[in-house]
């Protein structure tokens, strides 16, 4: 069935242990200085303006910087954390996207001393986004409904 | 807030979510049909054709022309071309935001060493 999403999947080996991975995605401060050396590597200016991180199961995290156009805002909920396994959350870039939003699920294994760690980022249908605050077994009974249909 | 173009990425996935739809896609990669043609093999209805057409046309991947009394199905794959984009983008931004984390974490240690 996941076949039909589409699916972006990145993997990264780290000499860090997990809990240290796993930290750098929701210490404001260490996500403030990653991000914005990422967004520096695509040529912008890696100017983060606001770093908000509410990390708890249905907390909201926004993160902006500053482009030519203007703010760029990142903002999402989270939707697993997990320390220091797992962290997923959904994703949002843009105003329109706000009812068709794209999952982010982040898998951390430990690896001798260091971390292997797995990003998908799954792009979703609208008609079942707001029915998947069950987790995943929903998510795909529900798939499997808009399948039928 | 601007109505939903034709051929946006969401409109894209859902068209090929059914099975039905991407044998259909497949059917006409292969060349132009009628709508008859295709009812046929699928084993299902004309209405029910139709609709899964309509929702390729939305997603911009069939393109329909009339000739005669008959309608003339072609594939567009253009559309799919902005799947592989998104896919490729959000694999770009991942990729730099872990190397930018192995970075900061390399740092961190670096700077422990040297005190």
């Amino acid at each position: 069935m996941t076949e039909t999403l589409a699916t972006a999947k990145v993997t990264h080996r780290f000499s860090a242990s997990p809990e240290r991975v796993y930290d750098a995605w929701l210490e404001p401060a260490k996500l403030r200085a990653w991000m914005s050396a990422a967004l520096k590597g695509f040529g912008m200016s890696g100017e983060m303006k606001r770093v908000e991180i509410d990390a708890r199961v249905g907390g909201k995290f926004l993160f902006s910087d500053m482009r030519e156009a203007g703010e760029a805002r990142h903002w999402g909920t989270y939707r697993v954390l997990d320390r220091p396994r797992t962290i997923e959350f959904t994703w949002i870039v843009d105003e329109s996207q706000k009812d068709e939003p794209s999952i982010v699920t982040i898998t951390i294994e430990p690896d001798g001393a260091g971390s292997f760690v797995t990003i998908v980022h799954a792009k979703i249908f609208a008609s079942y986004v707001e029915r998947v605050e069950g987790g995943w077994s929903n998510m795909l009974r529900n798939i499997d409904v808009l399948l039928r249909q | 807030m601007p109505a939903p173009r034709t051929g946006n990425l969401d409109h894209t996935l859902i068209a090929l979510a059914d099975p039905t739809r991407r044998a259909i896609l497949r059917r006409l990669a292969r060349g132009e049909a009628r709508i008859t043609d295709l009812a046929e093999p699928f084993a299902i209805s004309f209405n029910s054709v139709s609709k899964h057409i309509k929702l390729l046309e939305r997603a911009d991947l069939v393109a329909r022309r009339k000739v005669g009394r008959e309608y003339i199905l072609q594939f567009k794959p253009k559309a799919l071309n902005e799947v592989q984009a998104w896919i490729a983008k959000q694999q770009a931004f991942w990729t730099a935001s872990l190397k930018a984390i192995d970075d900061m974490l390399r740092e961190e240690d670096e700077g422990k060493a040297r005190k």
